[in-house]
């Protein structure tokens, strides 16, 4: 990527000289970095292209090191360390391995040229391996020739208008029907509100949080309260995409234990939020609705997780099948088709960072987005920027988003924020049999590894 | 867009019509943005050749059209870096003519009601230049969307009649009316084809009237202004904010709201500085670099942003900033909704007349001249000395790289600018050099964020830019005759030393001059040299104080500090004491230094500054002892971005800190909404 | 940072070759913050360094890029030089354009201009280096080894005997371990109680050795310097205090016939017992799972007897802290067991009769009958009835070199044990015909060969290279069949006596002793060194050391040797008061209030962090109110992967020469030329 028109890289390109590829290798200190120094001491001879970024350890890597290698114009990246037993830290490459097979899936997703970023083990004692990787690298960047498609998202800069063609994924607008309509909804709602009442009456809460519906449109709206009178307030979630357990983050929200409406979503959310510690089980106090909307009773943890679960139908995820096809469409379509489809879905993002706060995984008390130093992802609401907030987004999601599609309907732009989601739950169960929020005695599948994950395409 | 006298008949256009009509605009080399429908509702968006306005007419599309006048990212400024070198320059004006075929009048209104404020004292080339080139084709409402739609409480004609260059009014068997309101719309027109047959006035008037008639007026503007004011301390805020999210959603999605932060990146040597939309909602809006933050929580944010809507904005620039499209409400992702909460503010409330808070006078006004098209250009400076004043302060002396632009560069005493690291961004610090020491200015800055630590990666000899000077000045010269008392805390020193040089350069026109400055530590004291000086001149009361407290293992370092030549302060009588002025450096901190110190407010002007909880305390002290509010000044630091009035982030009531500030006096302060 | 200086070195011709370095020299000042720069032809030697002394006091430089060879080579160098001129020694740092750039690429060009980008990447860097500090660690002077076999002993005495306090843990009511199961020792046949028993007795008296028997370790905290390790005493029933060792108690218990396990099954002991007669301490423990009065609340005859009141019933377990600075695992092995006590160990050789065939015993159930204080007193009888075997058949390999068994290593001591079993065979038995099958004979060692040769030759036992297929009773003698590879001739002999040298294995709760030191291991549970060749002796687990056959099989003076390595390892460690480490550790956000850190508290890093270095942490405020728990880099622990900040979704934590910060620079550096 280049602000100006990559003029001088096209017409090197399209002139008769040789392309010369730049490319970035991040390499473990111990034993890439080792071996390419062998490779020097033995006087082996490769291409000038690549650029070594030393790291202590692959675990060290993050993947934005390497999207900001591709925005800042390399044309291939390559990531190597010890092989996998050999890390200095013991097991520092085994978490890189997870971590790079879900980026290459999501980079798979997303269209990128997957040949464009190599993955290696490549120990102190490999010169020859550093030498010939490094060569066959060269020479398969030389043939593809220079990556235009990071270029073609900076050219996307500041584009006044939502782009020509992209699908909006938005949700429309649904307006709840008032409960006094229907004696059943009506019965079911005060169900819930006087279970929730009495448990505020007996102090086995502090707060609830529920539903109620906006005064001016009739749509589900999270409420919190903290009095018994107020509980009549409190509605059904109706068809609502919201999740509750992201008002476990509220700021203003400290008090425990709270008591929640929980509904499969929430029960997900709530079973990852418990694996990383962000909520314990005496916080909250479970009031479990199914989704036809009738009140389940105040459950404990586990009996929640089954009733809910069973109410479910076994779905394991809360992608909708919708959202599913539209997943198996888009991973169908060739790669350029792909990458295009992303391209125009990402030109649609305002940066309102409304899918990141309505998701109930997004719990960072300051977002990499919010940072400076350095600054994770171009501030821009423009293709660079938009691409590295997704991407970076949805991989820190991955093998934690529950798929309540919070995200998609909060998204006023109709992105299509909640299919990258998806696609990546598949990975996560494809490669690593994992499902987000099944359970809350789950590892976190990024700070896990194990010793046989999948290997294959590192070299 | 110039209103034309001669009145048009309105003409009827086929719906196919209207699809040629687009492509003769497209061929005529407009880009055309226009409502085209999905499966599940409309969306502006730009017509390729051959497209159709195929949303015409069906609802309101999801977005507005806000950035065809302002651009989600909007690049400013160009950098670039060749070895040690840079040079700034514009981005190219983006040239093409933009048609917004089919907009609704509550979109149609937004670039009018931004101009004001984009116009004011300084110009914004860039909305300008796009709001020049866009041609508006409005398209009458006949129904309120939903319950949202409540434009006709804010003023906007949902039929659009007189509005943008061309209003199209639906008819009902399926044509529209199209009446040219500009000469503009005039030529655009002209491009239509074939006129079609005229419409009947009377039955236009009838069918306008009636969608007038089918949006309900549901609130008084005037009773929720007063309203607003009226209950600006009300637990309702904080009721009304809890399902908020804290996500840019509302401000995004409005056509109006306009505040944006300004950021730069770098790719390889080429960089680019732009605005970016940024919302009030955000935490980070804002968060001062200490951590403090104004507007701590999503009630206090929420209720900026009705304030600045209802209130603020009306009482400036006479206008609501809402068009009524109801948008806020339907796109949020948690329900919040803003005309229920305005409803309720209204009710009961009564019609003020006037501003509900006066415009601070106090700092007076420095007139604008902007020297160039682009007043986010900055100057490119030299770094002519670098000075450390502390481990983690420093002070730059910088000089114009174009010694030109020198000559027509003046600042006055209190004005402030934006210094920018090249390919990292800006920071705003008070100009800490006198006006009347010219040929230079300097800057006083602690490492705190990302520019300040670029900043202090510079050296002699390196570029770097500033922008300004902004805001008003210390009324210096109204000051004359008078005794002056300077009160400043830590890093706060630096703000003030532009005055303080001043009033020392013109020392027979004041009286007594007494300072009194304090730090946490010995070393913590900024301007080391300066003070050395002061401290020897017999016309200059300095007194400085340090506040070693006991640490945190108990150790209390009292003693070693008085061994050191700062002995305490007799707490047990602080009001009695009057200090010996032969021992001016103490431990204390710097309320109770200035109550020792006893200062009279007879004929004396305070100026004071520092972190808020240092100004808290010392305005009671200056209280105590009888000074009166409005003479006591202050300059603050309020969290900015533009430095010229439009990026929205110093609005604070009324004022926009940047361009009514930042000098105020405790009187006006104290007026102001505790938001500081 | 603002004044950074460039060398570039020529290395002789080594990178001028193909690097223009005196172009280069000038290029580089087009880096921003670049202030001065200077090729030399080398930079590392004695001018060149001086040439880098005067630059950094003259220019006042505030970082140096030295660009040269690989850093591997001369890192520390030239960060000695800059610590000599006054600069923080990591403000300095090596671009590498020898190894990486000169001497892998011919067209001078190109790799000019590859130099340039290493040296800017590496300016970009230091910019944004900080000032560190070694961190200091303080040390407790005081060791504790867990394992009281011959390993721990040897450790344990060693470092008491370099006036080093030490904690010694045993499992079993006695020191001693498998060594003084043995009846004697190849390749010299002494005895192996009469060497064994003065040392256990030294270890007993030693006034700087505590000893804990009994008793296992229930959890380890801290660092290396500074650990904190929870032993839990078992409750022996017994006060050691009181008790006197008279034995009258062990004499009176009606519960008489369970099995000894000092015996490996063969003889029989009370539930009130002392493993064997030399045991240190030499005073009993109850076998509660054994005890009449602990199983069905009736009996209590040891109580009524003992004159001192020594039994106490009510006896509770006991958590004891210590203190130490270093560890030393000498956690030993156990053997691939057969008979009832460990039947469960030999299920994968049904071909060998399960362990049901009585006749058929295990290496160290041959060694307690030839053992003098065994339970023949050194009489070879076989179990089944008693009597004198005149065939014994010994069989090799039993579960070792047998991937089909899960075992793929070999067990190191069997040939020799089995050498020697023949040997003491012959001895005692000198009718007795010795068989053994073997793969190979593998006796290399000081005397090995020259043992094994003399089973067979001077001795007479038959070496027969071959496996046996299955074990089978037939009358009163197990029939073994199996084949002769050397002849191709199917053999099948009876035997009165199976011997089966079965595989050295891990402990069983191996693996629950290296995750309780963070020590790592390997497939097959033994405890994994730091580096198989130049650091056997440590573990990944800084200040952790491993002694004996908890690494791999080995034999005894092996392990002596490795005790006493490890011991002399602690030694070093403890030389110095203070330890002083790398200061490239991770740290975790801290902000004063109202944000206090933006660590969330998930603990993702602490999942991913290999040796335990996250902590948690309170956060209070002003009135001691809990604001929230995050996560803590205990810098003694940390390694600086940095795996925990790639991990960290909002990068709370950050590691200390490889920032962020710094890595986003040195890659915006590739673009900017």
């Amino acid at each position: 990527m280049t602000v100006a028109a990559p003029a001088a890289a096209d017409a090197a390109a399209s002139a008769n000289t040789v392309f010369e590829p730049r490319l970035v290798a991040f390499v473990c200190k111990w034993c890439t970095y080792a071996g390419a120094d062998l490779a020097g001491t033995s006087r082996m001879l490769y291409p000038p292209n690549v650029r070594v970024i030393k790291l202590p350890c692959t675990g060290r890597i993050d993947i934005a090191f390497i999207i900001r290698a591709f925005s800042q114009g390399a044309d291939g990246v390559i990531v190597s360390g010890c092989h996998p037993g050999d890390c200095h830290y013991s097991a520092g490459n085994f978490r890189a391995r997870r971590r790079w097979t879900l980026f290459r899936d999501l980079l798979d997703i997303l269209g990128f040229d997957l040949r464009r970023f190599q993955c290696a083990w490549i120990s102190a004692a490999e010169g020859t391996k550093w030498a010939a990787t490094i060569r066959d690298f060269t020479e398969e960047m030389r043939a593809l020739g220079p990556y235009t498609a990071m270029r073609q998202l900076a050219g996307e800069r500041g584009a006044p208008v939502a782009p020509r063609a992209a699908v909006w994924h938005g949700r429309p607008a649904r307006r709840e029907p008032e409960p006094s309509a229907d004696p059943a909804t009506r019965a079911r709602s005060e169900a819930l509100a006087g279970a929730i009442a009495a448990a505020l009456t007996d102090k086995s809460i502090a707060a609830a949080v529920g539903w109620t519906l906006s005064p001016t449109l009739r749509r589900p709206r999270p409420l919190w309260i903290t009095a018994p009178e107020e509980a009549d307030r409190l509605g059904l979630p109706g068809d609502s995409d919201g999740n509750l357990a992201r008002l476990l983050k509220h700021p203003q929200l400290t008090v425990r234990p709270l008591g929640m409406v929980v509904r499969h979503a929430e029960m997900q959310a709530l079973n990852v939020l418990r694996q990383e510690s962000q909520v314990a089980e005496q916080d909250v106090v479970l009031f479990a609705v199914a989704r036809d909307g009738r009140f389940l009773g105040r459950l404990d943890w586990d009996a929640a997780v089954a009733a809910l679960a069973a109410d479910a139908e076994g779905r394991v995820n809360g992608f909708s099948p919708e959202v599913e096809a539209e997943v198996s469409r888009v991973l169908a379509l060739p790669s350029a088709e792909r990458w295009d489809y992303w391209r125009t879905q990402f030109a649609r993002c305002i940066k309102c960072y409304a899918c990141r706060n309505s998701c109930p995984m997004c719990g960072c008390e300051v977002c990499l987005a919010d940072k400076n130093q350095p600054q994770w992802f171009p501030t821009a609401a423009d293709g660079p920027g938009n691409f590295a907030w997704h991407v970076i987004r949805a991989f820190h999601l991955a093998g934690r988003c529950v798929g309540c599609g919070a995200c998609q309907a909060a998204c006023p732009a109709g992105v299509a924020v909640n299919l990258l989601g998806a696609a990546l739950a598949r990975s996560a169960a494809g490669h690593f049999g994992h499902h987000a929020g099944a359970s809350h005695q789950d590892l976190p599948l990024q700070a896990a590894f194990r010793t046989d994950d999948r290997e294959s395409f590192i070299k | 867009m110039t209103a034309t006298t001669a009145s048009r008949p309105a003409t009827i256009l086929s719906r196919a019509a209207l699809d040629t009509w687009c492509a003769a605009l497209i061929a005529d080399g407009r880009r055309v943005v226009a409502p085209v429908a999905g499966a599940t509702g409309v969306d502006y968006q730009e017509l390729a050749a051959g497209g159709i306005p195929s949303g015409l007419g069906e609802g309101l599309p999801h977005q507005s059209p806000k950035a065809t006048w302002f651009p989600r990212t909007e690049p400013i400024l160009r950098l670039e870096r060749k070895g040690q070198e840079w040079t700034v320059s514009d981005p190219d004006a983006d040239q093409t003519r933009t048609v917004l075929f089919g907009v609704r009048a509550c979109d149609a209104l937004a670039p009018e009601i931004l101009a004001p404020l984009f116009g004011w004292d300084w110009h914004d080339p860039f909305f300008e230049n796009r709001r020049a080139r866009l041609a508006l084709v409005v398209l009458g409402c006949t129904k309120a969307v939903d319950e949202a739609c409540f434009c006709t409480s804010v003023g906007t004609d949902p039929s659009g009649t007189g509005i943008g260059d061309v209003t199209l009014t639906p008819l009902a068997e399926g044509s529209f009316a199209a009446e040219a309101n500009s000469d503009e719309g005039e030529r655009l027109l002209a491009l239509a084809g074939a006129a079609g047959a005229p419409a009947d006035p009377a039955a236009l008037a009838r069918t306008r009237a009636d969608a007038r008639a089918a949006v309900p007026v549901r609130f008084d503007p005037e009773q929720a202004r007063a309203g607003l004011a009226a209950r600006f301390g009300d637990k309702l805020w904080e009721k009304v904010s809890r399902s908020c999210l804290a996500c840019g959603t509302c401000a995004f999605s409005c056509p109006v709201c306009h505040c944006f932060d300004i950021q730069e990146e770098m790719c390889g040597c080429q960089g680019v500085r732009q605005k970016n939309w940024d919302a009030c909602a955000f935490p980070h809006f804002t968060l001062h670099t200490s951590g403090h933050n104004p507007r701590p929580d999503q009630g206090t944010r929420w209720r900026q942003r009705l304030n600045h809507k209802f209130r603020y904005f009306p009482e400036k620039f006479d206008r609501t900033l809402c068009t009524g499209c109801g948008r806020c409400l339907r796109l949020c992702p948690a329900g919040m909704d803003m005309l229920a909460d305005l409803q309720v503010v209204a009710e009961g409330a009564q019609a003020a007349a006037g501003p509900t808070v006066p415009m601070p006078t106090a700092g007076p006004a420095v007139a604008v001249t902007q020297a160039q098209d682009n007043p986010y250009r900055p100057y490119r400076m030299r770094i002519v000395q670098v000075r450390d004043e502390t481990p983690d302060v420093r002070t730059l002396r910088l000089e114009f790289a174009d010694p030109e632009q020198a000559t027509g560069f003046s600042f006055q005493v209190g004005q402030f600018g934006l210094y920018s690291a090249f390919g990292e961004g800006e920071s705003t610090f008070c100009i800490a050099s006198s006006p009347s020491r010219s040929g230079y200015i300097e800057c006083t800055f602690r490492q705190a964020g990302r520019v300040t630590r670029a900043l202090r990666r510079l050296d002699v000899g390196d570029l770097m830019g500033f922008r300004g000077p902004y805001g008003n000045r210390f009324p210096v010269e109204r000051w004359k005759g008078k005794h002056l008392l300077f009160i400043a805390g830590g890093i706060a020193l630096p703000p003030m030393r532009c005055v303080i040089q001043w009033c020392l350069d013109h020392r027979a026109d004041y009286r007594d001059i007494t300072i009194v400055y304090g730090a946490r530590t010995p070393r913590d004291l900024v301007y080391q040299d300066e003070l050395a000086e002061w401290e020897r001149r017999d016309d200059v009361n300095l007194w400085l104080g340090i506040d070693w407290k006991p640490r945190a293992d108990g150790k209390d370092l009292s003693d070693q500090a008085a061994a050191e030549g700062w002995p305490a302060i007799n707490q047990a009588e602080p009001g009695a004491t009057v200090l010996d002025p032969a021992q001016r450096r103490r431990t204390a901190f710097v309320p109770q230094l200035v109550e020792a110190v006893k200062p009279s407010p007879a004929d004396t002007v305070a100026v004071l500054c520092g972190p808020p909880v240092m100004i808290n305390f010392t305005m009671q002290v200056l209280k105590k002892v009888g000074f009166a509010p409005d003479d006591v000044y202050t300059t603050l630091e309020n969290r900015m971005k533009c430095g010229i009035g439009k990026c929205g982030r110093c609005n604070v009531g009324p004022v926009y800190v940047c361009k009514e500030g930042p000098v105020f006096t405790a009187a006006e302060i104290a007026r102001l909404p505790p938001e500081l | 940072m603002a004044r950074i200086g460039v060398f570039i070195c020529h290395c002789g011709e080594n990178i001028a070759r193909t690097v223009d370095c005196s172009s280069l020299a000038k290029a580089v000042l087009g880096i921003p913050g670049v202030r001065f720069a200077v090729d030399y032809k080398y930079t590392c030697s004695d001018p060149g360094q001086q040439m880098i002394l005067a630059a950094i006091r003259e220019q006042r430089l505030d970082g140096i890029v030295v660009a040269a060879c690989s850093p591997s080579m001369h890192e520390a160098t030239f960060r000695k030089a800059a610590m000599i001129a006054g600069l923080n020694p990591y403000l300095c740092e090596v671009a590498n354009i020898r190894e990486h750039c000169s001497w892998v690429h011919d067209d001078k060009p190109a790799a000019t201009a590859k130099s340039l980008d290493l040296i800017r990447i590496m300016v970009e860097k230091v910019k944004r280096n900080q000032e560190l500090k070694p961190i200091k660690v303080p040390i407790t002077r005081r060791a504790l080894v867990v394992g009281g076999g011959i390993s721990g002993i040897q450790s344990a005495l060693d470092l008491a005997n370099a006036g080093i306090p030490v904690a010694l843990v045993e499992r079993e009511p006695s020191i001693g371990g498998h060594m003084a199961q043995l009846s004697e020792t190849f390749p010299t046949l002494d005895c192996s109680q009469c060497i064994m028993t003065p040392r256990m007795v030294e270890v007993a008296q030693h006034p700087l050795i505590t000893l804990h028997t009994y008793s296992e370790i229930e959890k380890v905290d801290g660092y290396i310097g500074n650990f904190t390790v929870t032993v839990r005493k078992k409750a022996r029933s017994v006060d050691l205090k009181k008790c006197t060792g008279c034995g009258t108690c062990m004499q009176k218990c009606p519960q008489k016939k369970l099995p000894s396990s000092f015996d490996a099954g063969l003889g029989q002991r009370t539930a009130i017992y002392v493993p064997f007669p030399q045991a240190v301490p030499n005073k009993p423990v109850i076998d509660r799972a054994n005890c009449t009065r602990f199983t069905t609340g009736r009996c209590g005859v040891c109580q009524k007897v003992c004159g001192p009141g020594a039994i106490d019933f009510e006896q509770q377990d006991e958590l004891v802290e210590e203190k130490v600075g270093a560890v030393v695992l000498a956690t030993g092995f156990q053997l691939y067991g057969i008979g009832e006590q460990s039947e469960k160990m030999l299920k994968g050789y049904p071909e060998y009769g399960h362990g049901h065939i009585k006749d058929v015993i295990d290496g160290m159930q041959f060694e307690r009958l030839a053992s003098a204080s065994g339970p023949t007193a050194g009489e070879i009888r076989r179990p089944s009835d008693g009597t004198v075997p005149k065939t014994v058949v010994f069989l090799q390999c039993v579960g070792s070199r047998d991937p089909a068994k899960g075992i793929s290593y070999c067990s190191k001591i069997c040939c020799m044990y089995t050498a020697k079993h023949t040997i003491l065979y012959k001895h005692k038995v000198h009718d007795g015909k010795a068989v053994v099958f073997y793969m190979d004979i593998r006796a290399a060692g000081k005397g090995y060969d020259e043992f094994t040769r003399r089973a067979i030759e001077d001795d007479g036992a038959l070496y027969l290279r071959g496996r046996v297929s299955r074990l089978y009773q037939d009358g009163g003698q197990v029939v073994v069949s199996g084949v002769d590879t050397l002849s191709g001739r199917n053999v099948e002999l009876r035997a009165d006596l199976v011997v089966l040298a079965t595989a050295v294995r891990p402990q069983p709760d191996a693996r629950t002793t290296a995750q309780l030191f963070s020590v790592g291991y390997d497939a097959s549970g033994f405890l994994n060194e730091a580096h198989p060749k130049l650091r056997p002796v440590e573990t990944a687990a800084a200040g952790v050391f491993l002694a004996g056959a908890c690494q791999a099989p080995k034999d005894i003076p092996e392990s002596v040797a490795q005790a006493s390595a490890a011991a002399s390892k602690v030694q070093i460690l403890f030389s110095k008061s203070e330890l002083e480490r790398e200061p490239t550790v991770a740290r975790v956000h801290r902000a004063a209030p109202p944000l206090y850190s933006i660590c969330q508290g998930c603990f993702a890093c602490a999942g991913a962090c290999p040796y335990q270095a996250i902590e948690h942490e309170e956060l209070k405020d002003r009135r001691g109110q809990v604001i929230k728990t995050v996560a803590r880099v205990n810098p003694g622990l940390c390694q600086g992967c940095g795996t925990c900040v790639a991990t960290c979704r909002n990068k709370a934590v950050d590691l200390d020469g490889y920032t962020d910060d710094q890595v986003f620079a040195e890659i915006a550096a590739l673009g900017a030329n």
